[in-house]
């Protein structure tokens, strides 16, 4: 390969890495493996609202008062999966219930229920309105709201 | 088109490949650092593989286009041959990286890693530096033919090669740059807490760590404190924006490198995100930059500095 075709052909990878990088943004899922935006906390969590999830009672022991999500460590552990990975379930879950799509709480629920191993578990969904620092340091929201409960596998 | 060369000629002028090709340091230390990317690419692929434990139990495998084998035959059994496959052609690659098609297998193996990682939603970004500079790395020619003078064009080709992964791995954080920039300047337009708030620090740690349900050595001691976090991270703002532009001026290119894995760095003690891997690639792309000239000094660095240099440059 000649060096001249070399520097024109990588001149190319580096436009289309970058632009399809930033097009991969208005994507469904924010990148289009293998562009990426490489736009990582690119903006500063304000006050926020969205959804979590509290465990209720999960392989037959009840949690008085119910597990949040930020403290269901164990659970993460045992499946060897960052809880960050279902962050975006429960958002999804979260949005269905507001919507009343039946397909995306089917889909988003048999993808959160397999944290349980198939273990029977009781949880309930809540839109929170919280700001980050207050939060973390109160573990209190601002808002709560019960949008869902649910047993798993029914 | 007199402009566009003059342009051309002041961007590119610190990494002249005509120039460096015919510079017998600049060559070995290009051609050693792809000699140690393979043996390291080797190490990682066994760091990866005795991390069996970690594959077991993970839930909602949905394998990305890459492995896209992998959906008929299941989570295990693709996993197990992605794991023997990313090191089976790390080894081959660590011994015949001379040539092309074992540094086309090495690529392979690490992207199909990469997709078998990426499949459980969410795309794992870590590792994506390593996938294309991998892939950079296929079109090196061979210049370790034994008893033979290696030609200019073949010297060329090397670091030219060599300068794309380094461009690649900077724009990738010039990228996360533009981005902290856009993101701070819409925020600071809508009266919200921007990137360059005191306080902007200390609220990406506070969202962050409930989500990832981690509790790292100096999170709480940020959230705390926020006004000793704010000078990092406005700073890195600034550091990853002007990426590409050390990849053009050798001069920097350490002390972007560093100041990167700062990043990484900070980033794990108070975030607990570990994004070891591109660590390594800055080391080996870096540290050892085969466009660097030992008789560069520090005014050079301070010269070639973005915004400060050019001021400086226009009073002086």
């Amino acid at each position: 390969m000649s060096y001249r075709f070399l520097k024109y052909f990588f001149a190319i990878i580096l436009l289309v890495y970058f632009v399809g990088g930033l097009a991969s943004r208005n994507s469904a899922k924010g990148e289009l493996y293998p562009f990426f935006s490489w736009f990582l906390f690119d903006q500063v969590p304000n006050e926020k609202q969205n959804f979590t999830m509290r465990i209720i009672s999960h392989g037959g022991q009840r949690h008085e008062p119910p597990l949040e999500f930020s403290q269901a460590t164990d659970i993460f552990r045992t499946i060897n999966q960052s809880a960050t990975q279902y962050f975006y379930v429960i958002q999804d879950l979260g949005y269905g219930i507001l919507n009343g799509n039946d397909r995306q709480i089917e889909n988003a629920r048999e993808r959160l229920e397999k944290i349980f191993l198939g273990m029977p578990a009781t949880y309930e969904i809540l839109q929170v309105r919280y700001d980050p620092v207050q939060y973390w340091r109160t573990k209190e929201f601002k808002e709560l709201k019960i949008i869902g409960v649910y047993e798993s596998g029914k | 088109m007199n402009l566009v060369n003059k342009l051309y000629n002041w961007l590119t002028g610190p990494v002249s490949i005509s120039r460096l090709a015919n510079e017998s340091w600049s060559f070995l230390k290009a051609e050693t650092s792809v000699r140690y990317f393979y043996y390291i690419l080797l190490y990682l692929s066994f760091i990866n593989f005795q991390w069996w434990d970690n594959v077991a139990n993970r839930q909602n495998f949905d394998a990305i286009w890459p492995i896209f084998w992998g959906n008929g035959l299941g989570y295990e059994t693709t996993a197990t041959v992605v794991q023997f496959l990313h090191l089976a052609t790390a080894f081959l690659a660590a011994i015949f990286f001379r040539h092309r098609w074992a540094r086309f297998l090495a690529f392979l193996g690490m992207s199909q890693f990469h997709a078998l990682e990426s499949s459980f939603g969410q795309p794992t970004h870590q590792w994506y530096l390593f996938v294309f500079v991998s892939l950079l790395f296929i079109f090196i020619p061979d210049v370790w033919k034994k008893g033979k003078e290696v030609s200019i064009g073949a010297k060329k080709n090397l670091l030219l090669v060599f300068w794309s992964a380094q461009a690649i791995t900077f724009l990738s954080y010039s990228m996360s740059g533009l981005g902290k920039f856009l993101g701070a300047y819409y925020q600071y337009s809508i009266g919200q807490i921007h990137g360059f708030s005191p306080h902007a620090f200390a609220y990406q740690i506070a969202d962050w760590l409930p989500k990832i349900q981690a509790d790292p050595v100096l999170g709480s001691f940020i959230i705390n404190h926020p006004l000793v976090g704010w000078p990092f991270y406005a700073g890195i703002h600034f550091v990853m924006f002007f990426a590409l532009w050390a990849a053009f001026r050798p001069s920097l290119q350490k002390l972007w490198a560093f100041s990167l894995i700062l990043f990484h760095v900070g980033t794990y003690v108070t975030m607990d995100i570990s994004f070891a891997p591109p660590i390594i690639l800055l080391i080996l792309l870096f540290m050892n930059s085969p466009f660097l000239r030992p008789e560069t000094t520090v005014k050079d660095t301070v010269r070639d500095f973005p915004v400060v240099g050019w001021l400086l440059a226009k009073i002086t």
